[in-house]
């Protein structure tokens, strides 16, 4: 029998080997040298993960958000998610859309798109996340690029997460609008990647990783990164996204990552994360981002609570979405049903949640710029 | 015959080979590269080429430089 | 501590990362003493016309027994066409293939054409040189001119002979931030200070001239920016302490988690 242990090789380029032993053991003085320094490489991102640096992480806090301030200024970059369509071919274990859950599935037709879009702008929203699942008949390339294609009619920024396209895809969704493609590694530790991804094409490690590049070799603006905390070991995802990014935006200057920080959190019903997160090292890994990558945009969803989201608001964060849906449409019937793709933990409002911004002297920002031509 | 050296005018007294002009302008050919009309005349060919009357020739070597 | 890497220029390894330009030197022997000391092992020179019947010093002999690559500039050129035909001439007479892209159609500050010598570099580069193009301190442009080939970027201090030092050091971080190749500063350097704190932020490299040629003993200073350099790239792989003492804040913006 074959075994197919050797396709989980990390690639050298995002191997973080050489750093991990310094992200476990760095001292105080490790850390403050990483601090006072006017760039950081690998070693320093590294120490700011150690638990020497989360004894200082107050001082983290306060360094990131000087830094997060000089980048972003006193805002938030507010955006909203859609799920078009919930039709999935994947088996994630920790998702609530794989093709083994037994709910029915629905996608978003023309007519219900305009109707949901039209609802999102009376919010006030001028970003929109469109997402689907894994490619399916149902959801197919021709059927996001076209919903790209009504939502710029409607909002200034178009952004999907969606599967994995190739670089004439890219191209194509760049063409009808689509200014940013999220697509997470979900976790850089390939053995654990195969356990969880158990069938469709998702289970390609390498292939998930190299999508990315062809979002920017296809000209769009910025591509989106995130690991799932949780499902591996975190200081291995934290280096390795550290690593992916900055080769990224080494080899793709015209473009520009921004990255998310999901957790899988323990107390969602279904699924129990193998290496839960802590509310202190998940703020830890967001300022150890925000000091080593000064400018680019930190995302946060509402699968945090809200106690959270409003205390890393600015402190690190600059872009958040609010008032989200995890079920496909769901924003003209205000349905918050229980069967979306994640657990929303911060249900607020766009209006409260503004106020709560608001009162922290953060000004939410709906529209960050406008293409030349549409 | 007369010759654009350098920018200057300039007459050579030869057959016109690049080996008699170098010897008459004093230079090691060694140290010389060679352009005849805009065309760079690599060492190897210069055995092949003569000089003819109102050729524009620039005669180049290094100097100091940062 | 990171380990010692050599410096490398389209495929070619050196261990010194300290280039020498040869201008403005009293003497050809004072030149040769002064390079010899700096320890550079890529040297940049000039092509020039001879002048009939004033035979010039000759440098090419000299630089041969040093065991140095040349690195022909293209100074004197002032558009992209000019520094191509410059740098095939210099390759006929150095038989190098690096070159020293350098265009500055301003007599007077010398400041270097960006579009010219993205022109000239690219056209360079295809040909198989390796090129090595002196450049505004500029970020954008440092990777279009990765884009076409070029083996580093050599984006300048301040602008050359004004010893103004790392003016430009926020640009150059930009640059060392995203770039694929060694980042050499050029031009501006006046103390070997500067170099050492160039290396310190993450050049590739330095390259110095006046600096070394119009100072009061040029083989001594050639010898201080050998020194510097090396201790700039060492401090560099040991990684710098961290600034004064710190006083921890209380928990105003962290107070949230629990």
């Amino acid at each position: 029998m074959k075994h197919d242990a050797p396709r989980a090789a990390v690639p050298e380029w995002i191997d973080p080997g050489p750093w991990l032993e310094s992200a476990r053991k760095a001292g105080a003085a490790d850390v403050w040298r990483a601090l006072d320094a006017a760039t950081l490489d690998e070693s320093g991102f590294a120490a700011l993960l150690s638990p020497a640096a989360g004894v200082l992480l107050e001082e983290l806090a306060q360094r990131a958000r000087e830094r997060t301030r000089a980048h972003f200024g006193r805002t938030i970059s507010l955006y909203v998610p859609l799920y078009l369509s919930d039709y999935c071919s994947g088996g994630c274990t920790y998702c609530g859309f794989a093709s083994d859950r037994g709910q029915a599935r629905h996608r978003l037709e023309p007519d219900e798109m305009q109707r949901e879009f039209r609802a999102i702008q009376a919010m006030g929203f001028e970003e929109i996340l469109l997402l689907t699942g894994e490619r399916t008949p149902e959801a197919d390339y021709a059927y996001v690029r076209e919903a790209v294609s009504e939502a710029a009619k409607h909002f200034a920024a178009v952004t999907v997460e969606a599967f994995p396209m190739t670089v004439d895809e890219y191209r194509g969704l760049a063409d009808a609008g689509c200014v940013g493609v999220t697509i997470y590694q979900e976790t850089y530790d390939p053995v654990q990647y195969e356990r969880l991804h158990r069938w469709g094409p998702k289970r390609d490690y390498a292939q998930r990783l190299d999508t990315p590049a062809r979002v920017m070799e296809g000209g769009i603006r910025f591509a989106g990164l995130g690991a799932l905390l949780g499902l591996a070991d975190p200081m291995v995802e934290a280096l390795s996204l550290y690593r992916h990014a900055k080769q990224l935006r080494r080899s793709f200057w015209k473009s520009g990552v921004t990255i998310s920080f999901p957790r899988v959190c323990p107390q969602e019903g279904g699924y129990v994360p193998p290496y839960p997160v802590s509310d202190r090292f998940l703020a830890q890994i967001i300022f150890a981002f925000r000091l080593a990558m000064p400018d680019v945009p930190l995302t946060l969803s509402t699968r945090e609570r809200a106690e959270f989201r409003d205390g890393i608001a600015g402190v690190g964060i600059s872009r958040m979405s609010i008032a989200s849906r995890t079920t496909v449409g769901g924003y003209r019937t205000h349905d918050a049903s229980p069967d979306g793709q994640f657990h929303v933990s911060d249900d607020r409002d766009v209006a409260t949640f503004c106020a709560a911004l608001e009162a922290r002297g953060l000004e939410p920002v709906f529209k960050n710029w406008d293409k030349v031509f549409r | 015959m007369n010759i654009t050296l350098n920018g200057s005018q300039h007459t050579h007294r030869g057959s016109g080979a690049l080996s008699e002009l170098l010897k008459e302008l004093g230079v090691n050919p060694d140290q010389v590269a060679i352009m005849v009309n805009d065309r760079i005349v690599s060492k190897d060919e210069r055995g092949a080429v003569q000089v003819c009357e109102g050729d524009r020739v620039e005669v180049l070597t290094f100097k100091g430089g940062g | 501590m990171n380990p010692i890497e050599k410096l490398v220029l389209g495929g070619v390894e050196f261990d010194s990362r300290l280039l020498m330009g040869t201008g403005k030197f009293a003497s050809v022997e004072i030149m040769v003493k002064a390079i010899a000391a700096s320890g550079a092992q890529l040297v940049t020179v000039a092509l020039r016309r001879v002048n009939p019947g004033r035979p010039s010093d000759d440098l090419l002999g000299p630089l041969t027994k040093l065991n140095v690559t040349l690195v022909p500039n293209t100074s004197g050129a002032r558009n992209a066409a000019e520094a191509i035909r410059a740098a095939r001439l210099g390759r006929e007479l150095s038989g190098s293939r690096f070159v020293k892209v350098e265009i500055h159609p301003n007599p007077h500050h010398l400041m270097p054409d960006p579009i010219e010598t993205y022109e000239a570099s690219k056209v360079l580069a295809g040909e198989g040189f390796i090129v090595l193009p002196y450049m505004p301190a500029d970020p954008v442009l440092a990777k279009r001119l990765e884009e076409v080939g070029c083996a580093a970027v050599m984006p300048l201090g301040s602008a050359i002979g004004t010893g103004q030092g790392l003016a430009t050091a926020e640009m150059i971080r930009l640059i060392i931030a995203d770039s694929g190749v060694p980042v050499i500063v050029d031009a501006g350097l006046r103390a070997p200070s500067e170099a050492a704190a160039a290396m310190e932020m993450g050049c590739g490299a330095v390259l110095v001239n006046s600096a070394v040629a119009a100072a009061g003993d040029p083989v001594a200073m050639a010898d201080a920016f050998a020194a510097a350099v090396k201790a700039g790239y060492a401090a560099r792989r040991a990684g710098l302490m961290s600034r004064g003492t710190h006083a921890v804040a209380t928990s105003p913006l962290t107070s949230f988690l629990t």
